[in-house]
């Protein structure tokens, strides 16, 4: 009896530290995606009209680490730039976080993983599913503006959709090419 | 290597980012909404990822941008931890109580 209780203590011992082990690397890997992230959120690239655009990085961080995890990243990298440079803002500290964290990284996973399965081909499921996280996303910022009662839904849905069109094509094939390029083992659902 | 790699993008591939608005920026502009909440805006330390003195310096870019790098590192591993800790005594009570009581 007393031996089967020291198994059991044993066991539980390891459960605990394997579970602890694997979380400790997952929050390794989470932290250097969102640097990475961060980064390249910095790096604005030129598309049409005197317009730029730049990486969310939602559908990556989801592809490499999870819905969940992906989006606590994206909202970490959000915080850093509005607390310390006031890029985005405070005020809107929170819309940005339901847009491109929650709906681009979360939305943008189950995309994804729906994508992966038709098609049985990661590159384009990835490709697809960022590219559509960033039309989303934009699509959710427009609705809110409206909400804020600073312009009709019309206008704001037709221009937003317009740049971030090519914003999503961008942000499709750079999703891809990291992934391809730091082997990021994406999920196959 | 993709640290590394991020440190790289931000010291260095930033600076030659486009200057140009990005898509929300423009629609702002476009339909005349970019000033709406303006009146609210404070200074933030390290504003268009800047240091305050020494402005257009190549030092006064790098180094917050970098420092940015390690800042999102930094958030991440600590809200880690502390979830770890919390996680791991919750799991020790409901797991294995017998270890936590010897304690």
């Amino acid at each position: 009896m007393g031996v089967a209780r020291f198994a059991d203590i044993g066991l539980c011992a390891k459960i605990v530290k394997q579970l602890d082990n694997t979380a400790n690397v997952k929050v390794k890997k989470m932290a250097i995606i969102g640097a990475f992230i961060f980064a390249s959120q910095m790096l604005n690239f030129p598309i049409s009209h005197g317009t730029s655009g730049h990486l969310i990085g939602g559908v990556l961080a989801a592809v490499a680490l999870g819905p969940w995890a992906g989006c606590l990243v994206v909202a970490a990298v959000l915080v850093v730039q509005s607390v310390l440079y006031g890029d985005g803002g405070l005020l809107a500290l929170g819309a940005n976080i339901i847009n491109m964290a929650a709906i681009a990284s979360i939305g943008g996973y189950y995309l994804y993983q729906f994508f992966f399965r038709r098609w049985q081909r990661q590159g384009v499921a990835i490709i697809c599913a960022a590219g559509l996280s960033v039309i989303a996303a934009a699509a959710a910022a427009s609705l809110e503006i409206v909400l804020s009662g600073a312009a009709s839904l019309g206008s704001t849905l037709n221009a937003m959709l317009k740049y971030h069109f090519f914003i999503g094509l961008a942000e499709g094939l750079i999703t891809w090419l990291i992934i391809k390029i730091f082997r990021l083992c994406p999920r196959n659902g | 290597m993709m640290f590394f790699g991020a440190l790289v993008l931000a010291g260095w591939l930033s600076i030659y980012a486009s200057t140009q608005p990005d898509g929300l920026d423009r629609v702002a502009t476009n339909l005349n909404f970019a000033a709406v909440g303006q009146g609210l805006r404070y200074e933030m330390p390290l504003v268009d990822y800047q240091l305050p003195v020494a402005r257009d310096h190549f030092l006064s870019i790098l180094i917050p941008r970098c420092l940015g790098v390690v800042a999102v590192s930094i958030l991440i591993i600590t809200g880690g931890e502390v979830l770890r800790y919390f996680v791991n005594r919750r799991l020790n009570n409901v797991i294995c109580p017998n270890l936590t009581r010897k304690n």
